[in-house]
């Protein structure tokens, strides 16, 4: 039997999420509490399950642009909707300084990033081959592994 | 037959994880690990290609 699962990602692995930071040329910083970004929320887009206004802009970790100082940050926090792992915040008004162009609209590159890299690392940990490739039109990543 | 995963990311961060080539259940064991570390899963579904007949080219002169 062959099967297919479709998957909602979930952000768990940091040794993963590190390495999708460095795929997109962004910095993981572990251990920084706060990040940088607007400092006021207007309230106008809805906050993940289980936060405020009053936890924007402070994190466990932040992913950072290395030479643009002035560019917002992503802040690593970790999920008060009882399921695992860690979201992400930023804040993307203005383009977050540049943060929008490195991260994607909604975040969609960093978390791609972040599921290649936790994929290719757990079918290297079971011994699997990977080929990868791009759909230029899609944008879609695809990740053929045989063993 | 070797075993064979494919996974498809798209920009949403939804993901598709394919497993060809394992009979039985050990086609879900294969994936078991890699499901798990990407996240929930929404569905899973049998594919048909284990009850499909090999395809036979017969040469006519």
């Amino acid at each position: 039997m062959s099967h297919v699962v479709k998957l909602e990602l979930e952000i768990k692995d940091l040794i993963a999420l590190k390495a999708a930071a460095k795929m997109l040329g962004m910095e993981f910083r572990e251990g920084q509490k706060t990040y940088n970004w607007w400092g006021h929320s207007v309230g106008d887009y809805p906050l993940p399950e289980g936060f405020t206004a009053k936890d924007l802009g402070k994190c466990e970790h932040a992913l950072s642009i290395p030479d643009k100082s002035d560019a917002y940050e992503v802040g690593v926090v970790k999920r008060r909707d009882n399921r695992p792992g860690y979201t992400l915040l930023w804040d993307f008004y203005g383009g977050g300084r540049g943060l929008v162009a490195k991260i994607g609209k909604d975040g969609c590159k960093i978390k791609q990033a972040y599921a290649e890299s936790v994929a290719s690392l757990a079918l290297k940990k079971k011994g699997f081959k990977i080929q990868r490739s791009v759909n230029k039109e899609t944008g879609k990543v695809v990740l053929t592994a045989v063993k | 037959m070797s075993e064979k995963m494919i996974i498809e990311i798209d920009l949403e961060g939804s993901v598709q994880l394919t497993v060809k080539g394992v009979k039985g259940k050990a086609c879900k064991k294969v994936s078991e690990q890699i499901e798990k570390a990407l996240g929930k899963t929404i569905s899973s579904k049998p594919t048909n290609e284990m009850t499909e007949k090999p395809l036979t080219i017969s040469n006519v002169n």
